[in-house]
């Protein structure tokens, strides 16, 4: 999943000012995508048989969970 | 990768001075004290710089050696270590890999923190950092508020575990709230207050209407209210006569007839008490006089005729005894039984000797005078006796007779007293008889002087009761009640209109009403000429006809209106008490709800089920994300077991050194131990071998993972007298194991003391194979 792919999925999420937050403060986001734990995670929650909303739902909070730790 | 050579120009006292070159399996072989400890410690000092000071005890000597140490690395040629950098940067193997695995220092080859190091392995190994993993989820659970075991945290201040509950509770509540309102027809009332108060703002917005349909009700009101007045006040001077004082004397007096009544029963049953006593205590002094009148009699007699024998027969025993026991009396008694038996021995002597016959006669004969006069007095003694006895009997059957029977006159003396205190006695009981009845009869006198006056109370007031029944007219105390409280409310109802009167018209200077009367009459009359004068121009709707309806009408309003309002109030409190509570739960999210109407329970139910929904989403994902995390997690964990097990090259090597007495190694997932399994199926824990087992099982640990660390290639391992616990045969499997591996590209740099290892290799070292080095 490539970041603007994440972003459209974040987009989706229930929580539109999260996601501003999360866009504003993309630099952050970098690290994170560049992760390893991160590539594995998103490949379960793409073949998972969760809805879209909730795939980004997940995702977005591992984003804000792993920049919490980097943080 | 290699260690060419080293050389260590100074290091303490270490002082190797020229360079020494390395094959593939070196015996450094030197006695106790001689540097073999040194020289390692100043190896680990070159090839890992300052992390060496993870290695314990590594600073004996504190300076830093001066030497170098020359590796050869594929692809990278001949490195010279600590010049060119440090292993670490050369090669990428950390110093914590090397304590653990390649260098084996005070022949412990156990490995410290292992189940923390084989994770960290695995994670070094498969490129994966569980322990971030771990953090994450930590960090998901913050963010998500969730606990460990996925329930909502309950930490302040957030607190939502609880406050998660008491929206789901409120929002219940607002649902039980919206079908109260729904049936107490909340929106109805507040739909009819708004057309209420819009019907009284027409009715107030219509002053011309108003003025004259004002005037006629006040007419038509004062009128109604003028003849009512005059109504009532004519009753109140019919029921004048009844009064509150009258009320309370009659009352009063019913309390004194009532208490009168009370005492003179309780007065009549002493006086009947006291009656019977007196007729009592009447009967028993006349019996107790009776008997006295009987004891008298017998007194008579008995003085009469009992005491004088008595008295004689008493002087005359007294003289009996005297002349019994005194003079004559005494001498006889003892000189008579003498006599006899001066007698009997004369009689007895005249008959033995004969020569003093005549001695013995005269004394027999003067014996025999001698018992003669003792004879003599016995036989008058006797006769006084005779007389006493007979004196004796005759007073006994003369006390029989006067019923005083004893054996004897002292018997008959203790009867007679007993019959004199018996006597007194009875005087004792009359006495007190007679006192008794004189008390009963004050006593009596007394209560009837009592009933006397309480009969007169009662008369009294039974009279002026009459009196007060005569001028009411009346028969009963409740008949003068009932008229008075008649009275009373008529004084009110009078009062009430004497103040709608005052109202309309107003007053005269005083506040009598029968003054005002004439006063309001006046009025009346005026109003009522002013509206004749308007020449009966009536407004449509508002006519004489109907003005008392518009009145009525406002006030229906009003009072609907003051219900509607009572109403609305009461379901507001209710409301807002249930908006604090919402407003309570929702004042983390800085939301605020106003709670006043069925809209506002709406949006406060919508935004209660937003705050649920939200944080029941967000823990949704939250969970969901660590779900996946744990399950990479676990799978990553999975790895590190593959590095064991079955198959797995420790396993081979442990069952290679051991001769196949273990055949398997692994990890255990539980608590992160070493497991192995003997031969005979038994499982065992690393601690439970022996000494020198346990030593092998960690050599064969080492080997395999530094075979994974480094990828395939080879690489080195210092030891220092790694078997130390191994027997004979053992030590040669292992040292047959380590040339096995020198063989196959691993160098083996072994330090020893001890003669047994380098007898060990003596053929070896003759061979070539391995390079002896003498410390």
């Amino acid at each position: 999943m490539d970041e603007n792919e994440l972003i459209k999925k974040i987009d989706r999420a229930a929580a539109p000012r999260c996601t501003d937050e999360i866009k504003h403060e993309f630099r952050h986001i970098r690290p994170v995508l560049e992760n390893e734990i991160f590539h594995l995670f998103n490949d379960r929650v793409a073949a998972s048989d969760f809805s879209e909303e909730k795939k980004a739902g997940v995702i977005e909070m591992l984003i804000r969970a792993m920049m919490g730790v980097n943080a | 990768m290699k260690i060419r050579g080293f050389s260590i120009s100074r290091y303490g006292p270490l002082d190797h001075g020229s360079y020494i070159d390395l094959g593939n399996f070196n015996l450094l072989f030197g006695w106790n004290e001689e540097g073999k400890t040194l020289t390692i410690d100043a190896l680990i000092k070159m090839l890992v710089g300052k992390a060496s000071r993870g290695f314990d005890r590594i600073n004996r000597v504190e300076e830093n050696p001066e030497g170098y140490v020359l590796l050869e690395k594929e692809n990278r040629g001949e490195i010279r270590l600590p010049q060119d950098g440090t292993l670490t940067a050369v090669t990428g193997l950390t110093a914590y890999e090397c304590r653990n695995i390649f260098i084996i220092r005070d022949s412990d080859l156990a490995i410290t923190d292992e189940g923390d190091f084989y994770k960290y392995v695995t994670d070094r190994l498969v490129g994966l950092r569980t322990e971030e993993i771990d953090r994450i989820i930590g960090e998901l659970c913050h963010i998500g508020h969730l606990t460990r075991k996925g329930d909502f945290q309950d930490t302040p201040p957030l607190r939502l575990k609880t406050r998660m509950q008491q929206a789901k509770k409120l929002v219940d509540r607002i649902d039980n709230r919206q079908q109260v309102l729904a049936g107490d027809g909340f929106a109805k009332m507040e739909d009819e207050l708004r057309e209420i108060e819009q019907k009284l703002d027409e009715l107030e917005d219509a002053p011309g209407r108003i003025e004259v349909a004002a005037k006629k009700e006040k007419l038509s009101v004062g009128r109604e209210a003028l003849d009512s007045l005059c109504s009532v006040l004519e009753t109140c001077n019919d029921l004048s006569v009844f009064n509150r004082v009258d009320e309370q004397k009659w009352e009063e007096y019913e309390t004194v007839i009532h208490n009168n009544r009370a005492e003179l029963n309780r007065q009549l049953a002493d006086l009947e008490e006291e009656s019977r006593k007196l007729e009592r205590c009447c009967k028993s002094k006349e019996a107790e006089e009776f008997l006295l009148q009987g004891y008298m009699r017998s007194r008579d007699r008995l003085e009469e005729d009992l005491k004088p024998r008595i008295a004689t027969y008493q002087t005359r025993k007294e003289q009996f005894m005297r002349a019994k026991s005194h003079g004559w009396g005494n001498f006889l008694s003892v000189s008579g039984p003498l006599s006899i038996l001066c007698f009997l021995l004369s009689a007895a002597g005249m008959f033995l000797w004969e020569q003093g016959g005549e001695w013995f006669f005269t004394a027999m004969i003067l014996s025999l005078a001698a018992m003669l006069i003792y004879a003599g007095f016995l036989f008058r003694m006797a006769g006084k006796k005779r007389l006493l006895d007979g004196l004796m009997k005759e007073i006994i059957e003369k006390a029989g007779e006067l019923k005083f029977r004893a054996g004897t006159p002292a018997g008959i003396m203790e009867r007679i007293d007993e019959f004199s205190r018996a006597g007194a006695e009875k005087n004792r009981k009359i006495q007190e008889l007679e006192k008794d009845i004189a008390h009963c009869r004050k006593k009596i006198d007394t209560a009837n002087e009592e009933l006397e006056r309480l009969e007169a109370v009662a008369r009294d007031a039974e009279e002026k009761i009459r009196k007060l029944k005569e001028d009411a007219g009346v028969d009963t105390f409740q008949e003068y009640q009932d008229r008075l409280r008649s009275r009373e409310e008529h004084e009110r109802e009078a009062e009430i209109r004497a103040g709608v009167l005052a109202d309309l018209f107003g007053m005269e200077e005083t506040d009598d009403i029968n003054i005002n009367i004439p006063f309001w009459k006046g009025k009346i009359a005026l109003l009522d000429g002013h509206l004749r004068s308007m020449g009966g121009e009536l407004v449509s709707g508002y006519d004489g006809g109907n003005s008392g309806s518009i009145q009525d009408e406002r006030c229906r309003l009003r009072n609907r209106k003051q219900e509607l309002v009572h109403e609305l109030e009461e379901l507001g409190r209710k409301m807002d008490n249930l908006g604090g509570e919402i407003n309570t739960c929702l004042a983390a999210e800085n939301e605020y709800v106003s709670c006043r109407t069925i809209d506002d329970l709406r949006v406060a139910r919508e935004k209660l089920q937003q705050f649920i929904s939200a944080y029941q989403e967000r823990g949704a994902y939250t969970h969901a994300a660590i779900n996946i995390l744990e399950q990479i997690g676990a799978e990553e964990e999975k790895k590190v077991q593959d590095l064991f097990g079955p198959g797995s090259a420790v396993s081979k090597y442990f069952a290679r050194i051991t001769d196949n007495l273990y055949t398997e190694v692994s990890l255990s997932r539980e608590n992160g131990m070493i497991e192995v399994l003997r031969s005979d199926g038994q499982s065992l824990n690393a601690w439970q071998l022996s000494g020198g087992t346990y030593d092998q099982l960690y050599l064969c640990i080492r080997i395999s993972l530094g075979e994974k660390l480094l990828s395939g290639e080879k690489g080195f391992f210092i030891l220092d007298d790694p078997f130390l616990k191994s027997d004979t045969r053992r030590l040669m499997n292992q040292i047959n194991f380590l040339r096995d591996l020198a063989a196959h590209g691993w160098q083996m740099i072994f330090f020893t003391a001890k003669d047994e290892v380098k007898t060990a290799l003596a053929g070896p070292i003759e061979q070539g194979e391995v390079k002896l080095i003498m410390m």
